[in-house]
């Protein structure tokens, strides 16, 4: 999170490995308090509790030369962002999606 | 529009701390860092590495992915990685504005500079002997490899730097 900049930092748009996926949901005609709801139900956890979301349009992601797949599970508006490359390459991937997103903290 | 959800940091205070038998490297590396911020701040008059002033960020930073870690959402950094980054952040040159360290989900330590729009740079370590460099500087110049590291600045890194800060030196 970058405070001074209101946009997350390119770690959150940054995959675990190489090759890997980002988790995400689909949030398109959702209010803001079925938003929290749906990160408090299915991403939060007592150790890491969640301070805040940020939203960026899927044409971004597209932009970017990823894919948004579909993963409906935990729940029908889960997917993933795959398409990921070589980590060097991933960060400046991961930067302009965070720069394109904007963030919400609670 | 797809949405993410970040998880709550938090901040603890370094506090020193020694190392006995059975205390993890890392937590032994942790009571090495404090050594060093304390160093730091007989340093800094004298105009020496700009990453000196860093390394209590890095530690923060790490304590951080420890929680996170703990979770299942983080791989930490292995002692190698930890290791190298202190090296990088002692290597660096006093013209250089400090980096602010981000530990990355593979376990990866990234030392960021965010200088503005299209002046940004990531180095990146993770203890295989290896540099990862990530950076936009311009619009549309986009630079990222991989290069050996033993310890100091190579060329390639050292002229990333040189760009980023718009520096003749």
């Amino acid at each position: 999170m970058r405070r001074d900049k209101m946009r997350p930092n390119y770690k959150a748009y940054l995959p675990a490995s190489a090759d890997g996926c980002i988790s995400v949901f689909r949030t398109v005609n959702l209010s803001e308090v079925e938003i929290v709801a749906l990160g408090s139900q299915y991403v939060e956890r007592p150790e890491t509790p969640l301070k805040g979301y940020c939203c960026l349009p899927a044409a971004t992601v597209f932009g970017q030369g990823l894919d948004v797949e579909f993963a409906p599970t935990p729940h029908v508006r889960h997917a993933n962002i795959s398409g990921w490359e070589s980590d060097p390459k991933n960060r400046i991937i991961a930067k302009a999606l965070a720069d394109a997103a904007t963030l919400t903290e609670y | 529009m797809t949405t993410m959800t970040l998880s709550r940091g938090f901040a603890h205070g370094l506090r020193p701390s020694v190392g006995t038998a059975g205390v993890s490297k890392s937590a032994t590396w942790l009571a090495e860092l404090v050594q060093l911020t304390v160093l730091e701040k007989r340093r800094s008059a004298s105009g020496q590495s700009a990453g000196f002033s860093a390394i209590p960020a890095l530690g923060e930073s790490y304590q951080v992915a420890a929680e996170e870690a703990r979770a299942g959402e983080q791989r930490l950094p292995s002692p190698g990685a930890l290791r190298e980054a202190r090296q990088l952040l002692e290597a660096l040159p006093h013209w250089c504005a400090a980096p602010s360290p981000v530990i990355e989900p593979s376990g990866a330590i990234g030392l960021e500079w965010d200088l503005g729009p299209r002046r940004w740079l990531v180095l990146a370590l993770k203890g295989t002997g290896t540099i990862e460099h990530s950076a936009v500087l311009g619009l549309g110049n986009q630079l990222f490899g991989t290069t050996n590291f033993a310890g100091a600045l190579g060329k390639r890194e050292l002229g990333l730097l040189r760009d980023l800060m718009q520096l003749d030196v």
